[in-house]
């Protein structure tokens, strides 16, 4: 009885005539298309069911309002830039981890995509005047995934072509590298993949490519020259997580020249306070997010120290084999 | 269960009959009919009574996550394209005076075209007042019934269902006429009606009733703080979600009588240790 995915699609007055907005709109040629004034209208709407709106979700097409560049929140790993910054030209994601923060970050589950990224593109050359910058483009969504609908990664590497100060950060779980295809590799934009054991992906992480379906395409990735890091985070304390872990680290590295990697980071699953609390509100029966988690000084929940001690130490030892110590970052839940 | 408003008796006779609905005789405040998954109210005319009848319908049955709401009425088109007795559904309510909007939360599957709907306070026809109307279909009670819904419901539980009667002219108000109009369009509702999930599922919070009692006499028990008392019914879900047995486990804590908070304390990380070692 439900309705399909995006069969409505939602159409800010300012960006509706847009050629990114029509050009969105021409992938879903049966969608319902409703005008609206702002896109809070639609995704700020009190009492919405999350759980059922991400079983079809509804598009959103917006302008992006100041700010449009975020400064990098401390709970993520900025790999020691000073000038970490990211921005979201998507909110929320077609995937469904069950783990995911988003789950308790937004009152709907609805997609937004923004598409004056021209403008984003303004204010990134503005910082870029005054100092380099280190950008996340894939934040709190993951935009590979819809890159086929957008095709906004694409736009992102057009535009780091020529600005040899911009580091990119591409953060994804997808299997989808047109965009990595077409044109000759560049330095400056880091493929982040995020991996997880196959047993993970396939009972925690809906709706996402299988694990040999993302190995499969970063090795194609970096036999191209492309720079690849490899997230193993969250890891997730799960049943027989030893013997899980220790599987996926040999399928990975079969696969993968740990060497080659530009780095490998682990961390262990944390989340804020507030967003626990409604995603738990929201997921009464996941057990992956009512693990009783302990509130660290920085307001972030994560597994006892002692865990993830264990976990990340476990972890860590054995990717070393297989991947230079330096390139190898740990990021736990106390790191500022 | 699925409630509706409707603003006219005429038009509530076309659903009552094919829904196989009941007046109710207790309720003096509006004429209410009940019958199977199914509550209607008839509101009368306007959006103030509509909200009123959709708020007194939700509260006196008690409306809560798995049901669903239906505001059904007459509405008017400037749309040549809209034929007299099309069933259209709104997908956006806009409110004349306020212009405020509404948007329903479109999850369920129908046969009927979507519009969107402006809700006036008074009857439009062709010219009135030079008035602009900015959307396809007019009415007078959707964005009532919409404002007052959504204080109980989501809004992925509302749907605003109409049938086009007049193309903003002055129509025929004959109420026999109305309904005999409306028997064929309410036929097409009826069977969409039926279709729709009469009890929509949530998933169930793992601990019953009789767990929390437990819990707060083991807390009792154990002299636990609240912060303590919290952090215990966390651990007992976490244990619930894990497939082991609660009520053993706490069975061993439940006639502690800790004299101090420190023996409490001293035994809740026990408990603790013990449902994440099981864990
Ligand atoms: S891919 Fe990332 S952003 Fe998307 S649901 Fe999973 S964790 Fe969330």
């Amino acid at each position: 009885m439900l309705t399909k995915r995006f069969s409505h699609i939602y159409l800010e007055d300012d960006v509706r005539n847009t050629e990114t907005a029509r050009r969105i709109c021409a992938k879903f040629p049966g969608a319902q298309q409703i005008r609206i004034r702002h896109y809070k209208d639609v995704f700020c709407r009190k009492r919405q069911d999350f759980c059922l709106q991400k079983l079809a979700p509804k598009l959103i097409i917006a302008k992006k309002r100041p700010p449009l560049v975020y400064p990098g929140s401390t709970n993520c790993d900025s790999f020691e830039s000073n000038h970490f910054y990211y921005t979201s030209s998507m909110m929320n994601c077609l995937y469904d981890c069950e783990y995911c923060y988003l789950k308790g970050m937004y009152p709907s589950a609805n997609l937004v995509v923004f598409v004056n990224h021209e403008e984003i593109f303004e204010e990134i050359d503005r910082k870029l005047e005054s100092h380099p910058v280190y950008l996340c483009v894939s934040y709190d969504t993951d935009l590979l995934s819809f890159e086929a609908i957008t095709g906004f990664v694409d736009l992102w590497i057009a535009f780091c072509e020529d600005r040899p100060d911009l580091l990119l950060e591409i953060r994804t779980k997808a299997a989808f590298i047109r965009p990595f295809l077409t044109r000759p590799p560049l330095e400056n934009v880091i493929i982040a993949w995020s991996l997880s054991p196959e047993y993970v992906i396939r009972n925690h992480e809906r709706g996402t490519p299988g694990l040999a379906a993302r190995l499969k395409s970063i090795k194609r990735v970096m036999e191209l020259g492309w720079p690849v890091r490899i997230c193993i985070d969250p890891v997730l304390f799960i049943d027989n997580w030893d013997r899980i872990y220790q599987e996926f680290l040999d399928e990975v590295f079969l696969n993968l020249a740990g060497d080659q990697l530009a780095s490998v980071s682990i961390g262990a699953f944390r989340i804020s306070k507030g967003y626990l609390k409604r995603a738990r509100r929201r997921y009464p029966c996941s057990r992956i997010l009512h693990y009783p988690f302990e509130l660290n000084r920085n307001g972030v929940y994560c597994y006892p120290p002692f865990l993830e001690d264990k976990i990340l130490g476990d972890l860590a030892q054995r990717v070393a084999r297989f991947v230079p110590t330096e390139k190898i970052r740990l990021f736990t839940s106390s790191t500022p | 269960m699925i409630f509706i408003t409707t603003a006219m008796a005429c038009e509530a006779k076309s659903l009552t009959r094919p829904l196989g609905l009941k007046k109710l005789k207790e309720f003096r405040e509006f004429p209410v009919y009940e019958g199977g998954d199914f509550s209607l109210v008839i509101s009368g005319i306007g959006k103030t009574a509509c909200a009123t009848a959709t708020a007194f319908l939700l509260t006196r049955f008690e409306a809560n996550s798995s049901d669903l709401f239906i505001n059904l009425g007459l509405c008017g088109t400037k749309s040549p394209h809209l034929a007299t007795g099309q069933v259209v559904i709104a997908n956006k309510i806009t409110d004349h005076d306020s212009g405020r909007c509404f948007i329903p939360d479109m999850m369920w599957r129908h046969p009927f075209q979507e519009v969107s709907i402006e809700t006036f306070s008074r009857c439009v026809e062709d010219g009135w007042g030079g008035t602009r109307i900015s959307a396809t279909c007019v009415d007078m009670e959707a964005s009532g019934a919409f404002e007052a819904a959504n204080f109980f419901l989501s809004p992925h539980q509302i749907s605003i269902v109409k049938i086009v009667y007049d193309h903003l002219s002055p129509g025929k108000n004959d109420q026999a006429f109305v309904t005999d109009f409306l028997t064929m369009p309410c036929a097409r509702i009826s069977t969409w009606l039926r279709e729709l999930p009469s009890g929509l599922l949530k998933e169930q919070e793992p601990l019953t009733n009789q767990d929390h009692e437990l819990l707060r006499h083991v807390a009792r028990e154990m002299r636990l703080t609240d912060t303590m008392s919290h952090k215990l019914r966390q651990l007992a879900v976490y244990c619930k979600l894990s497939g082991q047995e609660l009520t053993g486990l706490l069975n061993g804590y439940s006639r502690l009588s800790c004299r101090t908070k420190k023996e409490g304390k001293m035994a809740f990380e026990r408990l603790k240790k013990e449902i994440l070692l099981k864990c």
